[in-house]
This record gives structure tokens, sequence and C-alpha cells, in this order.
């Protein structure tokens, strides 16, 4: 457990490196800058605002003043926020270029919340719904029952999510008046954009448990726990489930990663202001502080539930040892 | 006392070429403490015999067309699926052929064993435990205390088969089917399953279905046999009786394969000469006629039923209940005679 969790750490902090480091580059080889895109501007205040930013600096400098941990800004032009350490090592993920009086720590400590809020939910119905329906089918399949629920999934799968937002708005909101229509200040606001992120998700769950679970169905020591005399339930549930649920756990944790960060299409149908808009947006803008630090938050996020995979993994395979993974 | 009576079994599976009878005609006993084998090639219909003994045909997407399985007072065929499950490993219990894809490997071995005495005989978990360490003990299983927190890849595959026989034995059904339950293993091991499985007939009056193409271990091992050929029984007698002096060229023709390989335990059946016959496109007649020297136009037309010898001066004793589907049954048994005489 302890040599499982300290590789894991390293090999986080190593991606992260790799990632951030080609990411840096790859905002930089990109033509066109943070200021490039607005009115034009006098070269003069170009000039200065680029040297605000240490636009100015030769790359691998800017490189070494984004990573940290040591700030080389000795001329102070970062005013009060003036300090000897800085950088991502330092915690620090630099000022926002667009954003001018935000950080972007600032901004991501804001829109972070709501949508990890947003996508735990989204998941936990994803979960939920995905398993119980994928159980259902495999446990009835070839019947009415698991040839509608296939449907439902392959529609969930097949349907753009602004749609099944709209519906859900449409239903839920508009005819029933059950849910409000947008915005993040309550729980409830919170139940139709997760419902709609979420229903993919599900959708892809739902199916591999299903096909995972026929599959383990067809296992020799599923008929064995059939000639045991044990209810079909118990077959099912005990027997069968465990080696069928391997294929969607193992799905789940890069969506889970994808669902955590947000959607732009769902933040924006309901107003919330969540990191799925940076995310596209500070690339399209060439914010590249904000771009390197939604791309960090991602890629610790996908490192960490792959772990967490792997780790749930040997949970349900005893053969699986923790030691060697 | 009987413990169990097949009759008339018919057994069929629609296959995307057409039906085709996995078992047909199917009748036998099988009495406390006796060992009933059942021989064949593979698609002889030993395997869905012992399917629908278990009423697991319609799981394995056949169909039980006619037919009867009595135990305890009750046509088992006529039973609901609830009330079949309740004799599963209960009553009737199922030996099974590979243990390492016949354990769950997600389980303990104590909870594969504990759950059977928890459905069938209402144990809570904790004494159902008591008595699978106590099932693992007997089957020769060193510390089973400590091995019921096992996943059966812990296990060494010796022990394995000895756990899945304690499973299989743990709420002491009467009868035991073993489908080939050596196949897989080394001898060692085999002659110990064997003995298990005599114990069980000796010490409790369990009666035990072999399934097997294993000619030596049947020999060696049941009382009576039953030679199957697409899915009928071409051949019924005391096991001594029956390779010794065959009465059907089949029988005689397994035997002599047997003898011919000699070592090669596993491929004895399919050393008899010809393809086995195909149970979608089955020859008229005799199923067998293809592969038999002995074949006349009659084979080719009519099949012959299981019956005795019609004639007593061939000089081989007539056993009661021995029985062969063959017109030249005489002439085999005949020369089978002669040649122990000889
Ligand atoms: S009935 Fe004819 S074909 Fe069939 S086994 Fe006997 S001799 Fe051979």
């Amino acid at each position: 457990m302890k040599r499982f969790v300290l590789r894991r750490a390293l090999g986080l902090v190593l991606t992260v490196w790799i990632v951030v480091t080609t990411a840096f580059l790859m905002m930089r080889v990109v033509p066109g800058g943070p200021f490039s895109a607005e009115r034009r501007l006098p070269a003069a205040v170009l000039a200065n605002v680029e040297a605000r930013y240490h636009l100015d600096w030769p790359i691998w400098r800017q490189y070494l003043q984004y990573l940290g941990p040591f700030n080389l800004d000795s001329q102070g032009l970062l005013g009060d926020r003036e300090r000897p350490f800085g950088g991502v090592l330092a915690g620090d993920l630099g000022p926002s270029f667009r954003y001018r009086d935000y950080t972007v720590n600032q901004i991501l400590g804001e829109s972070l919340p709501l949508s990890l809020a947003l996508g735990s939910l989204a998941l936990a119905w994803a979960v939920a719904f995905g398993t119980t329906f994928g159980i259902l089918a495999a446990a009835r399949r070839g019947t009415k029952l698991d040839l509608s629920l296939r449907l439902v999934a392959a529609l969930g799968i097949a349907l753009p999510s602004f749609v099944i937002a709209g519906l859900l708005v449409l239903v839920f909101s508009l005819a029933l008046g059950w849910s409000p229509v947008a915005g993040s200040s309550t729980f409830a606001h919170f139940i139709l954009p997760s419902l709609a992120l979420g229903a993919p998700v599900a959708a892809y769950v739902a199916r591999l448990v299903r096909t995972g679970l026929i599959e383990s169905l067809s296992q020799d020591y599923v008929r064995t726990a059939v000639a045991k005399g044990l209810p079909y339930s118990t077959v099912i549930l005990r027997h069968a489930a465990r080696g069928g649920l391997l294929p969607a756990v193992s799905y789940l944790g890069p969506a889970a990663a994808g669902v955590l960060t947000g959607s732009l299409v769902i933040e924006r149908i309901f107003a919330i202001p969540g990191t799925g808009s940076h995310f596209v947006a500070s690339a399209l803008s060439r914010d590249y502080t904000l771009a390197l630090g939604v791309t960090i938050v991602y890629s610790v996020l996908i490192y960490s539930l792959n772990a967490l995979v792997d780790f749930a993994y040997t949970r349900l395979d005893p053969r699986i040892a923790l030691e060697e993974l | 006392m009987t413990l169990l009576q097949v009759d008339n079994l018919r057994v069929r599976y629609d296959t995307p070429r057409g039906p085709l009878w996995a078992v047909d005609q199917l009748s036998f006993k099988l009495e406390s403490g006796e060992m009933v084998a059942l021989v064949g090639e593979s698609g002889s219909g030993k395997s869905t015999t012992a399917l629908a003994i278990l009423g697991l045909v319609p799981y394995s997407g056949g169909t039980v067309e006619t037919g009867e399985i009595w135990y305890g007072g009750r046509n088992l065929l006529a039973l609901d699926e609830r009330e079949f499950r309740k004799l599963r490993a209960s009553e009737i219990a199922l030996v099974f052929q590979d243990a390492s894809a016949a354990l769950n490997p997600f389980l303990t071995i104590g909870l594969q064993l504990a759950e059977v005495l928890e459905v069938h005989r209402g144990l809570s978990r904790r004494e159902a435990l008591k008595e699978s360490a106590r099932a693992l003990g007997d089957v020769g299983i060193p510390d089973p205390e400590s091995r019921l927190h096992a996943y059966p890849h812990e296990l060494s595959g010796g022990q394995r088969q000895r756990a899945l026989i304690a499973m299989s034995l743990v709420a002491k059904p009467k009868v035991l089917i073993a489908d080939e339950p050596t196949t897989a293993l080394d001898p060692a091991v085999a002659l110990a399953v064997l003995d298990l499985l005599k114990r069980e007939r000796e010490e409790r009056g369990a009666g035990v279905v072999l399934v097997s193409h294993d000619l030596e271990l049947v020999h060696a091992t049941a009382n009576r046999v039953h030679v199957m050929y697409a899915g009928r029984v071409i051949e019924q007698a005391d096991a001594h009786e029956l390779f010794e002096r065959p009465w059907h060229p089949y029988t005689a023709a397994l035997w002599r394969a047997r003898a011919r390989i000699g070592g090669e335990r596993q491929h004895r059946l399919a050393a008899v000469p010809g393809a086995p016959a195909e149970l979608t496109a089955l020859p008229p007649g005799c199923a067998f006629h293809p592969r038999c020297e002995l074949a006349t136009d009659r084979c080719r037309r009519e099949r012959p039923d299981l019956s005795g010898l019609r004639r007593a001066e061939t000089g081989v004793s007539l056993s009661s209940g021995r029985r062969a589907a063959c017109f030249e049954k005489e002439r085999v048994a005949g020369a089978h005679a002669e040649a122990f005489d000889a």
C-alpha cells in the first residue's frame, strides 16, 4: 500500500511536469499571443504590456519563471505580488492574461468547486443508473426490458448533451416547474445540469456493465454457482457482477476526469460559472497561464483517478496484487 | 434402494443447422452406493444427461422433450425452477472437472463453500464457515481454517480440486454427478478424487453418475456402464462384463482403441476409426453404421433397439439387464467368447 502510494505520487509529479512542459512549449509555438487578437495596440503600449508579463524574456526564462519555485522577477514588475518564490512548484499558477485583475489560482478557486460539485453529482447518477440498468439488462437479456434499456442507452450516447439538457429544462423546469432553469445558488440548480452531464456516461456504463456481465455469465464459475442451487440474484450479484464490472471501472477513470473538469456546453446552458468554459476560452484567447492551469488540474485529475481505478481493481480482483502495480 | 431413475429422456437443442437430439430414449437407474458410468465420445449425449439430472438443460439452451427423472418419489422434470434449485447441491450435486475454471476467482474458498450451506441448510455465515472448514479437512486439505480465507489462485492445483470436491460434498448430497472428474488432473490427485467419491458411496450410500470417456477409469471404478453413441445408449452392462465381452461393435472398438493407444490417456476414444456421428444429420438406420465393419443392408435401413441376446448357444452367459442395440451382437459376443475360451 505504502509503496503503491509512493510510486503513484512520483508518477504524478513526473507526468504533470511532462504535461506542463509540453503544453507550455506548444502554447508558445502556436502563432498569436494573448494581446495580438485585441484591438491593435500602439507598439509602445504592447511592449509595456508584454514586459509586464515577461513575454519579452527568452522562452527558457519564461519557463523557469512559470515552473518556479524561484521568482526570477527581480525588478518587481508584478508590483505588490513581488516575493522570492513563485511558479507552479510554489503552488502559484500565475496571473491570468485575460482577466487582468485575477490570478489563475483565484479563477480556478472560484470555478473549480462548482465544476467538481456538478461533476460528482453527474458521476453519482452515471454510476447508479448505469450499473443498475446494465445489470438489469444483462440479467434479462433478450427480453423487452433489455431491448428498451439498450435503446435508451443508445440515445444517451447519440444525443448531444445540449439536446438532453434542453429536453430536461423543457420538461422539468418549464412544463412541470419542479426545478430552476439556470444558476448555481442552490442544490436544486445542480440537478438538471448534472443529469444532462451524466447521461452519456451513464449510457456508456450501462453498456459496458451489460456486455461485461453477459460475458462473465458464460464463465464456468457462474455455471458452478447455478449448479449449487443459488438464487438467480445471488448468481448475478455475487458471482457474475465482480468480473462483469471491471470494464466499466476502467472506463470510469478517464470519464470521471472529463466530467469533473466541467463541460463548456452544460455550464453555458445552465449559467454555471465552472471551469469548463475557461478550458476552451483560455486556449482560444491564448491566455497562457489560465490554459496551463486548467491543463494541470486536468492532468492531476486524470492521473489520480487512474490510480484510483487501479486501486479499485485490486479490491475487485484478488488476483491483482497492489504491490505489482 | 433406487436413488435416481431416468426414464425415456429426450433432449432437443435447436441449432442454426436444425434441431438435434443430444439425448434420446435414455433410461437408467442409480442405486444407493453405486457408481453408474456414462461413456462415449464427445457429442454422445453423456454430458447433456448430466445437465438434465441437475435441471440445467434450459440453462444451456436446450429443451427436455420427453422423459421423467425420479428422485425421492418426485419427477424432477415436473418441478419448477424454484423447487429444482433447492435440490441442487443439497440432494443432487455436480462434481466439476476443471477447478481453475469452476471456482470463482473473485471469492474466497470459504464463502464459496459456506454459501451452499447458507442457502440450503439455512445456516448463519459463521456456522456455515465452521462446517465448511470441516468439509475442507475431510477432503484432506491441511489447516482448513486458514484456507477458508484463501482465494482459489492461492491454492495449488491439487488443493483447488479438493476444495471443489469439498464444495460439491459440503451439503451431503445423495446423488453425485461427476462429469470427467479426473480429466484435468495429474494421476495422484485423480486417485484422491476417486477415493473421495468411493468414500461417499460406502459411508453415506451416495450414488455416483460418472460421465467419462476414460475407459480404464470406468472399468476400474464403475459398477455398471452405459455406452452412449449419438445420444442413445447402445450398450449397457456390468462394468467387468462390458469390456471383456462386448456385444456392440462400438464398445469393442472403444476397448481395442484403448489397448492400441496405451499410455496416451486423453485420446483413447478418438482412436475409433471414422468420424463421430453428426447429430444434425444422423444417418438412417443404425447411427454407427458408417463406421461399423459388420454393417449390413439392414443396419442402413433399420434402427436396432436395446435388447438381450437372442440365442443361448453362443456360449455367453445371459446376465439380467444386459442389453445392446445391434443386429449383429450375437456375432460380436460370440467372437469375444471364442477369444476368451481360446
Ligand atoms: S446394428 Fe449394424 S451397423 Fe449398427 S453396430 Fe450393429 S452391426 Fe454395426
